[in-house]
């Protein structure tokens, strides 16, 4: 773990977009478990983002705006057909459908994870007091990805988190190329919410930091979409977590 | 936060399309500017902010006013994208246009009282950066609108990564310093 000084050092580098991975990796971590510097990134962040503005504005054609409400309105009639098909059935059915093949491992992981998050949450509650404001969660692979496996760490201030996952090949193979590995939060009974992309440092190891109040979803997981990613889950599930408890 | 940007949180959390016309008539000269900038060509530019504005729309439920105003949020994906572009591009075609020096066109902020308090913002940032070194000036402009690494940076500038990682956070210090000075003014 990186000291408050060096963590200042690398905000600023990430606010400019000049960090590379590995510390990217190693400040995300810091982040998810030191308000003060979280707090000190953001004013980074927004100091950056005023940079553009001392450049004379332009503008993009007016096509563009076409070209992208089209794409959003289709979008969001997909899913609005995809919602009403859904309430045909009862939530435990929508989400058992969304699981890929192999649901008997499904079954096994995903009890595996919750008996890792019971003991991680025990460990953390009887033996660590001093990293109570932080949660860690066990994340394990699944049949798409079985080597892979990771941790999610939480603050539980206000539910930010960072996913490390290590031995997920990459990048996934999917129609038409490379794609992404995209993160997901899946609220019980709901669906999945689009979360975050994992980036891979060239250790291999794979990051990323979660933004919204992670501790209210009930499950965690990751897929391999298209380059872009998805606004809803259309690959193999590679990780998942249970958030119940965590 | 803007009684505007409210409307089109809520808007957004309830994934109602006018919320992204909304956020694009508001910010889209903003982040084509950016993406302008860091690729030098207009084509990857406007790639570049339909996927950020596709991607705010698909993930809209995730962000958080508290941490950071929907500008910076819009800026922060735009330019991720747009280094992203930049870096798989063979050859690394860079722009080296200097930061006050663009080509002008019309900016998509209609309302006057919102151009005038732009305009007022702009100077201020533009008068943060002549304030910086010309040392600490060229180290930003190289990593934010050139997608250098630091790394890269101290090859370029020929100076050890130490300073360039030094230079980068005071000059974000005092950029800092001046979005202080304008929350203090009612100018944020």
């Amino acid at each position: 773990m990186i000291s408050c000084q060096d963590a200042d050092v690398l905000a600023a580098a990430l606010s400019v977009g000049s960090i590379d991975r590995t510390d990217d990796a190693t400040l995300q971590l810091h982040l998810a478990s030191c308000a003060d510097c979280r707090r000190l990134a953001a004013e980074y962040m927004e100091a950056a983002a005023r940079l553009p503005l001392a450049l004379e504005p332009l503008q993009p054609s007016p096509e563009l705006r076409s070209r992208l409400m089209k794409a959003v309105y289709a979008e969001a009639a997909a899913a609005a057909d995809q919602a009403s098909a859904g309430e045909q059935g009862p939530w435990w059915r929508r989400v058992w459908a969304r699981v890929p093949a192999g649901r008997g491992f499904t079954v096994l992981a995903g009890a595996a994870a919750v008996a890792v998050v019971a003991v991680s949450a025990w460990a953390l509650a009887g033996r660590q007091p001093s990293l109570q404001r932080s949660a860690s969660v066990a994340v394990g692979g699944m049949p798409a990805a079985p080597g892979a496996h990771g941790q999610l760490v939480m603050d539980r201030a206000d539910g930010q988190a960072v996913l490390t996952v290590t031995g997920l090949p990459g990048p996934p193979q999917v129609a038409g190329g490379s794609g992404v590995y995209e993160v997901w939060l899946i609220p019980a009974g709901g669906s999945p919410v689009p979360a975050a992309f994992l980036t891979r440092a060239p250790d291999g190891t794979w990051t990323a930091a979660i933004h919204g109040d992670v501790g209210s979803y009930a499950t965690l997981a990751a897929t391999a979409e298209p380059p872009g990613g998805s606004s809803a889950p259309t690959g193999p599930r590679v990780l998942e977590a249970s958030l119940t408890g965590a | 936060m803007s009684d505007a940007d409210d409307r089109m949180l809520d808007l957004l959390a309830r994934a109602e399309p006018e919320g992204v016309e909304m956020l694009y008539d508001r910010y889209s000269g903003l982040a084509y500017t950016l993406a302008f900038r860091v690729l030098n060509d207009a084509g990857s530019a406007e790639d570049v902010v339909q996927e950020a504005f596709l991607s705010i729309w698909r993930r809209a439920s995730t962000y958080r006013s508290d941490r950071g105003s929907l500008r910076t949020w819009v800026c922060s994906i735009v330019h991720h994208r747009a280094l992203d572009r930049l870096r798989g591009r063979s050859g690394r075609a860079r722009t080296d246009v200097a930061l006050d020096h663009a080509s002008a066109e019309a900016t998509s902020i209609s309302d006057t009282w919102d151009r005038v308090a732009v305009e007022l913002e702009s100077q201020a940032v533009r008068a943060a950066l002549i304030d910086l070194s010309v040392e600490q000036r060229e180290t930003i402009e190289l990593a934010y609108f050139g997608g250098y690494s630091q790394t890269e940076i101290s090859d370029l500038m020929k100076v050890p990564l130490g300073t360039v990682k030094g230079r980068t956070r005071l000059a974000l210090r005092k950029l800092r310093g001046v979005l202080e000075y304008q929350v203090a003014e009612g100018m944020a």
